[in-house]
């Protein structure tokens, strides 16, 4: 098979057979001092779907809500606190770390060939801090909740909001240096651990959106650490930064939020454009098109993504000439991302295609990609934005994009390694059923809100107009079509725990390195390093023959 | 590169992990130091010199640039290091650059537009007053009111209700 040439069957020789990085080693203590990449990409597993339940638990409470034009469940505070922590923990618990940490940690090396990542114990100290950062966030919750929403706009957050401000975004300050490690431990690897044969231009395309994604989390999110830090300042000491009465600039917050809050988006966004690339090279069963173009983009999209945060504050007083500066940059983030969408299609062209379940995951990326993509274009355009901006066409963009596009993504991928992983196949007539309803269960819930935007519904409103209410009402039962299709998502994926038939190495044909070796894989990967004499994603010539 | 220091060519940027700190001759730093205070000096001297407000600032960050040169390039031993490594120190700086750049686009701009809508304020039941052209149809009974400058006079008995918005 593909890329290495001196690697026999799986290259396990007698004394390794039978073991795995799962059972090398048994024990809590174990895992806790582990410094293997598989096992922390395990353990940020585990805590990123932890993270993205409880966002769903404040998700669907936000929907219940929003069921009756009045009060439904809660009241107007519990309502500011239930979005905010829905959003925080979702971004911060969920999506930021969610490819990256967990899928990324546990292939990255697999797919260059490499034992482990550059920096082994920095990344049990990325793991470790996101806790942290996460018991902050949590202790925020228990203490008094957070009712700012997930930006933590100033004046209100600095002076005004009388809840757990500090412990949340203190919380988001420390999981960001987790962040920072993860990203710089990437970049060093990718650098330095690439195994003979392995050039650049070998590497599967999920390695270029982490790379580039990378970039973005050194690059930018220390701004985001510097900003909160100055944030907890004004609020705990009253020193002026932000605060128009103490002689600050709200505005100025927003630029620091946002210098770090818009790459964060491609910060989610680009891990899932890679793993998307790689479900679909893998059940086309082709060679991705454009390679080059698709890996440039990713750096593209990496770079383009620091100039135009401005574009979330189109109406908050800033300059009229920054706002036209940065719907016209806002347009070039079009071009590299209509450029993968075209290769996408272009390596489905002519391909073998398998409806397997994650080649499904990786189909709804596309279309649901397509939309979320498209809608950002509106909202890019000033004089649309200022009809659209703060409404539910605001809200429905973005979960096209996070939900819709990187945790369609993310459950694909998911889906597609979970054998290689876990060592386990899952049911995949349940796994099915699951995306079925996910795929219609969030259009159902998401698209009716692109309608309520555009008929003028205001995001973050507890009671609205009576002529609101059906729309909302069928967007609340659209939420629970979706809580379902992930209920039964994870019912399938955990039962194969227990079930699951044993896994083969590579139950999907592909060609990239991680299908190489045992499923799951031994604690050092592969026996014998790999030497990598095919271009990624080609099948040597018997294979295709 | 300095020929002086054997370490130098395997001491950085090979690649091959062997790191070898970088030596330089005391009197290297010494001079470096004697620069910067040079340089301080100039500052201050500089400060009492009227070059106008931007000719000031120009110079001050003149110099302050070439202080921070000389300290990445001798004292953080920049010069001597991987090229790569001035790449991505450079690299730091532009997008510095672009982060501050952009937001004073912001900053410094600011309101200039109310300036402006409040000399031109808009009449809110007729906010497209003196502004029709193109393919807009304009109702008769509205058009001659909401012409402009030279059309005003040719609207008949209206002109003297008719002033210029614009003036």
């Amino acid at each position: 098979m593909a890329n290495t040439a001196t690697v026999d069957e799986l290259g396990h020789s007698p004394e390794v057979r039978g073991k795995n990085y799962l059972n090398q080693t048994a024990g809590v203590w174990s895992w806790l001092t582990t410094v293997d990449h598989k096992r922390i990409g395990i353990m940020y597993l585990v805590s990123v779907l932890v993270g993205f339940g409880l966002g769903g638990i404040f998700a669907l409470l936000v929907r219940l809500e929003l069921l009756t034009a009045k009060k439904t469940i809660m009241d107007a505070s519990q309502y500011n606190q239930a979005f905010t922590l829905h959003g925080a923990a979702m971004v911060f618990l969920f999506i930021i770390p969610s490819i990256p940490a967990s899928l990324g940690n546990f292939f990255l090396p697999l797919m260059i060939g490499a034992k482990d990542v550059a920096f082994p114990r920095l990344n049990l100290l990325s793991l470790y801090l996101y806790w942290i950062g996460a018991i902050f966030m949590l202790a925020a919750i228990v203490t008094g909740g957070v009712d700012t929403g997930w930006t933590f706009y100033v004046p209100y957050a600095s002076g005004v909001s009388t809840t757990s401000v500090i412990s949340a975004t203190f919380g988001v300050f420390v999981m960001g240096f987790s962040s920072i490690l993860t990203g710089l431990n990437f970049i060093v690897t990718l650098h330095k651990l690439r195994a003979p044969g392995m050039s650049w231009y070998r590497m599967p395309l999920f390695l270029w959106s982490l790379y580039a994604t990378s970039i973005i989390q050194v690059l930018a999110t220390p701004v985001l650490g510097i900003t909160l830090l100055l944030l907890i300042f004004e609020r705990a000491f009253h020193i002026g930064i932000f605060d128009p009465t103490l002689g600050g600039d709200p505005v100025l917050f927003q630029h620091f939020f946002w210098f770090y809050s818009h790459p964060a988006v491609y910060i989610m966004i680009l891990p899932g454009m890679g793993v998307a690339t790689e479900i679909l090279a893998t059940n086309a069963r082709r060679r991705v098109f454009g390679y080059k173009a698709i890996a440039f983009s990713s750096v593209a999209i990496a770079l383009v993504s620091f100039l135009v945060w401005g574009h979330h504050m189109f109406v908050s007083g800033q300059s009229e000439l920054s706002s036209a500066i940065f719907s016209f940059l806002t347009f070039f983030v079009a071009i590299p991302s209509g450029v993968k969408m075209f290769n996408w299609l272009g390596t489905l062209w002519g391909g073998s295609i398998r409806f397997t379940v994650p080649m499904l995951y990786g189909i709804a990326f596309l279309f649901l990609f397509a939309i979320g993509g498209l809608t950002g274009l509106f909202l890019g355009m000033l004089s649309v934005d200022l009809h659209l901006h703060d409404t539910y066409f605001v809200v429905a963009h973005f979960h096209y994009v996070m939900m819709g596009s990187t945790a369609i993504a993310f459950f694909g991928g998911l889906h597609h390694w979970w054998p290689k992983m876990t060592g386990k196949m899952y049911d995949e007539k349940l796994a099915r059923v699951g995306f079925a309803l996910t795929f219609i269960g969030f259009n159902w819930t998401f698209f009716t809100q692109f309608i309520l935007g555009t008929r003028g519904m205001p995001r973050r409103y507890y009671n609205y107009l009576d002529q609101f209410q059906p729309l909302h009402a069928f967007s609340t039962y659209g939420s629970w079509v979706l809580g379902t299709g992930f209920l039964i998502t994870f019912i399938c994926l955990a039962r194969s725990l227990k079930t699951g038939a044993p896994a083969p190495a590579d139950p999907w044909g592909g060609a990239t390195l991680e299908w190489k070796t045992a499923s799951p894989p031994i604690t050092e990967n592969f026996e014998k390093a790999p030497i990598v004499t095919l271009d990624a994603y080609e099948r040597p010539a018997e294979e295709t023959a | 590169m300095s020929t002086s220091h054997a370490e130098h060519d395997h001491g950085h940027g090979s690649g091959n992990g062997d790191h070898v700190p970088h030596v330089l001759p005391f009197k290297v730093y010494i001079g470096t130091f004697s620069t910067l205070l040079f340089l301080t000096v100039v500052t201050v001297g500089a400060s009492y010199v009227d070059l106008g407000h931007m000719g000031n600032l120009i110079v001050a960050l003149l110099i302050a640039t070439i202080k921070a040169s000389v300290v990445a390039l001798i004292f953080m031993h920049l010069k001597w290091d991987h090229k790569f490594h001035a790449i991505i120190f450079v690299s730091a700086l532009i997008f510095l650059a672009v982060f501050i750049g952009i937001t004073m686009s912001d900053t410094q701009f600011r309101g200039e537009a109310e300036a402006i809508e409040g000399k031109n304020p808009v009449d809110l039941k007729d906010p497209f007053k003196g502004e029709r052209t193109g393919d807009i149809a304009v109702p008769k009974a509205v058009a001659a009111p909401a012409a402009a400058g030279s059309a005003a006079p040719a609207a008949g008995s209206a002109a003297p209700a008719a002033t210029p918005a614009k003036h």
